[in-house]
């Protein structure tokens, strides 16, 4: 996976998402490394709040392997979420503009070790608990993720596990015959 | 379908179409006594469920939003209630378990309990012993009759392992109410998962497609959907005349009813009497024990998730399928009273995550996904002690869209509640040690969809809402059928009895009209 973090601390990438982007979609970047036109556009959030929320959701759940576009879906759902409730909007801003201050630069210059540090002291406010409800939400239904985890989702289309596994549990004994029953057929 | 004239006054009237109202409806259509059942939310099909758990628990579940809470609780979620045909039982896990004959005498047997309003069944297990073999055969319980056990999905095998060798005995894929073989034109079991989301092969029994299609195919039942049930209506002498309810334009109707009988769930069962007061009935209809909505009683909960070096997969089939009932015991040895059984809950990742890390993030949060594989669950279901200032009482303030008053929930554990809590957590951490876990998790947030105790039946009219036919003490001709009536929550999950009780009922309810006494 593309370090967006070490991408946004190159010279050429002072203009932060610009480098997220990039990451984020890298066929859309440009041989001289600078993201084209066409960066994914939010209603509500600038670029740097979309870079700042990135990493903080990568911050809540730091998975090895997963696709970065997972993480930029979470910033797409929170986007939505600010467009429909203008709560949530300036919950988010002022949230962010915070967290900026006590950094003096954009969160997503900022290192893990202490981008999570800062996490760990407004984890009972509201702006975490929304971006962390977003994340559990938009990560757990991801397929990418299920694959990544092993997670196999809905099987009525695929007859059920039944004949995909349900009982291939063979490292413990099977239970006798007064515990359990029969396969069907 | 046959419909009814909102002036017929020969219909009984039933509030609620799940466990308890449906099989009513259908016992007494069975027996040529027509019905008009209320139900509040839509009517969907098998087609109509999908297994997005979330988008099924928006589109068939009351919103806990609706309800206030005295004390929040730590997750909202915390009421499980269904709101469309079939109620809860399109989306229960499917445990059909009887109640011991102790449970039925809880305060005879614990003795009497410091801030406890413990009281024994007026029934006896003797007496609902036949109806439990019918409603086993009724809804084709695994390990009963002729119904095999289901065979053992991976999560299960991780129970069954661990327990066994602890020294427990009573380890079965469970008495559950999911065909392991076809049964009454339902398939069997295809090991699906998602049994919370709703059964799409009908495998698992649910009023929606097993009772109410019957019901509706003797002519005897206007099944009428969207239609909200706001106040019971009676006359001078407190005799129930009839259901006033809205319907999906929010047009009142008032359906008269030689009887009525409320089937809403545990929440709203004691709104609608409280929401029906009036100059005769003035702290709520059959409510002169000052009873309706007290002694909510939601079941103890622990779960507990075990860390596995090899692949489990717990999510592959049957959700629940594994139940231990060695502990159901009353035994004051263990420093509590009653008792609590261990049950198998398969799951996705999204709802472990939801309910199981206490909202942990960061490494703690990815190593959890990266141990999904790996993972096996199993949950504690207690008995939970009835205390009086645990109830549901009206909203001070708040609204529904028709202007009634919402239901404010008011639940405090008992010392009681806590210590047999602890202990099923120790035990099952024991359990899955037992079978090899590295490191466990513990739940973070309680509670099931198994509401109870908030019109209960009682001996005296002085300590309860219902007699033990389920009608209730002052008005003759109102009645009750779901687990609001249950005087004790015992350690089962609650269908299996509803359902006996709703089947008792609706022979009693048959008798009585017989004698014209209805």
């Amino acid at each position: 996976m593309t370090d967006i973090i070490t991408l946004a601390r190159l010279p050429l990438a002072r203009r932060t998402f610009i480098g997220l982007s990039a990451a984020v979609v890298g066929a859309w970047l440009l041989p001289d490394g600078r993201a084209a036109q066409t960066i994914p556009e939010f209603e509500t959030l600038d670029q740097e709040q979309a870079a700042a929320l990135f990493v903080i959701a990568r911050a809540l759940i730091p998975l090895t392997d997963t696709p970065p576009r997972v993480y930029h879906a979470i910033v797409a759902a929170l986007d939505k979420s600010a467009l429909n409730d203008a709560v949530v909007a300036r919950l988010i801003e002022h949230s962010l503009v915070t967290a900026r201050s006590h950094f003096s630069q954009p969160l997503s210059q900022v290192s893990s070790e202490q981008l999570t540090a800062y996490l760990h002291t407004i984890e009972h406010q509201p702006f975490f608990q929304q971006v962390y409800a977003t994340t559990l939400a938009i990560f757990f239904a991801d397929p990418d993720v299920w694959q990544r985890i092993g997670y196999e989702g809905e099987s009525f289309s695929k007859g059920g596990y039944l004949a995909r596994g349900f009982n291939d549990l063979d490292w413990l004994p099977e239970p006798p015959l007064t515990a359990q029953g029969t396969l069907p057929f | 379908m046959t419909t009814f004239s909102t002036q017929d006054d020969s219909v009984v009237v039933i509030i609620g179409s799940g466990a308890g109202g449906g099989t009513l409806a259908n016992e007494l259509c069975q027996r040529g006594i027509r019905c008009v059942v209320l139900e509040t939310g839509p009517g969907y099909t098998l087609a109509d469920i999908s297994h997005d758990a979330g988008a099924m628990r928006r589109a068939y579940a009351w919103d806990n939003h609706e309800r206030d809470y005295v004390s929040p609780p730590p997750d909202l979620n915390r009421v499980f209630m269904g709101r469309s045909v079939g109620g809860t039982t399109l989306f229960w896990a499917g445990h059909a378990i009887r109640f011991e004959p102790h449970e039925f005498k809880p305060r005879t047997t614990y003795g009497a309990i410091d801030g406890s309003n413990l009281i024994d069944w007026p029934l006896d297990y003797a007496q609902l012993e036949p109806w439990y073999e019918r409603a086993e055969l009724k809804l084709g319980v695994t390990g009963r009759h002729d119904m095999p056990l289901l065979p053992a999905n991976n999560n299960f095998k991780v129970l069954y392992h661990g327990a066994s060798r602890l020294g427990y005995r009573r380890i079965t894929t469970g008495n559950m109410a999911i065909n392991s073989r076809p049964h009454e034109g339902r398939a069997a079991c295809m090991q699906i998962g998602f049994c919370s989301s709703g059964c799409k092969i009908a495998a698992k029994w649910s009023t929606n497609y097993a009772e109410l299609p019957q019901a509706l195919a003797t002519g005897n039942l206007e099944l009428r959907t969207l239609s909200h049930a706001l106040q019971i209506q009676h006359d001078r002498h407190g005799t129930v005349t009839g259901v006033l309810y809205a319907d999906a334009q929010g047009n009142q109707h008032l359906q008269k009813a030689r009887a009525v009988c409320i089937a809403g769930n545990a929440i709203e069962s004691p709104r609608l009497l409280l929401n029906s007061a009036s100059a005769l009935f003035p702290d709520g209809l059959a409510n002169g024990s000052g009873e309706v909505g007290r002694n909510y009683m939601k079941h103890t909960s622990a779960g507990t998730i075990g860390v596995f070096d090899k692949p489990v997969h717990m999510h592959r089939g049957t959700s629940q399928a594994g139940l231990l009932q060695d502990e159901r015991r009353h035994d004051p040895r263990r420093g509590f009273a009653a008792g609590y059984n261990i049950e198998s809950v398969g799951s996705g990742p999204m709802g472990l995550a939801r309910n199981y890390l206490g909202g942990a993030w960061g490494q703690d949060l990815a190593r959890f996904a990266d141990d999904f594989r790996n993972l096996a669950s199993i949950t504690m279901v207690g008995e939970d002690l009835p205390m009086a200032r645990n109830r549901i009482s009206l909203h001070p303030t708040r609204r529904d869209r028709f202007g009634l008053p919402t239901a404010l929930i008011d639940n405090n554990d008992h010392p009681n509640d806590g210590l047999m809590t602890e202990h099923g957590r120790q035990r099952s951490r024991a359990i899955l040690e037992a079978a090899g876990a590295k490191r466990v998790y513990h739940n973070a947030v309680r509670g099931f969809g198994h509401n109870m105790g908030t019109n209960r039946m009682s001996a005296h009219p002085a300590q309860g809402v219902v007699n033990t036919w389920g009608r209730t003490h002052e008005v003759n001709n109102l009645f009750i059928a779901d687990g609001s009536i249950f005087t004790s929550s015992a350690s089962p999950n609650p269908t299996l009895t509803i359902v006996a009780l709703a089947m008792r009922q609706a022979d009693h309810i048959a008798t009585l009209c017989q004698r014209r006494e209805l």
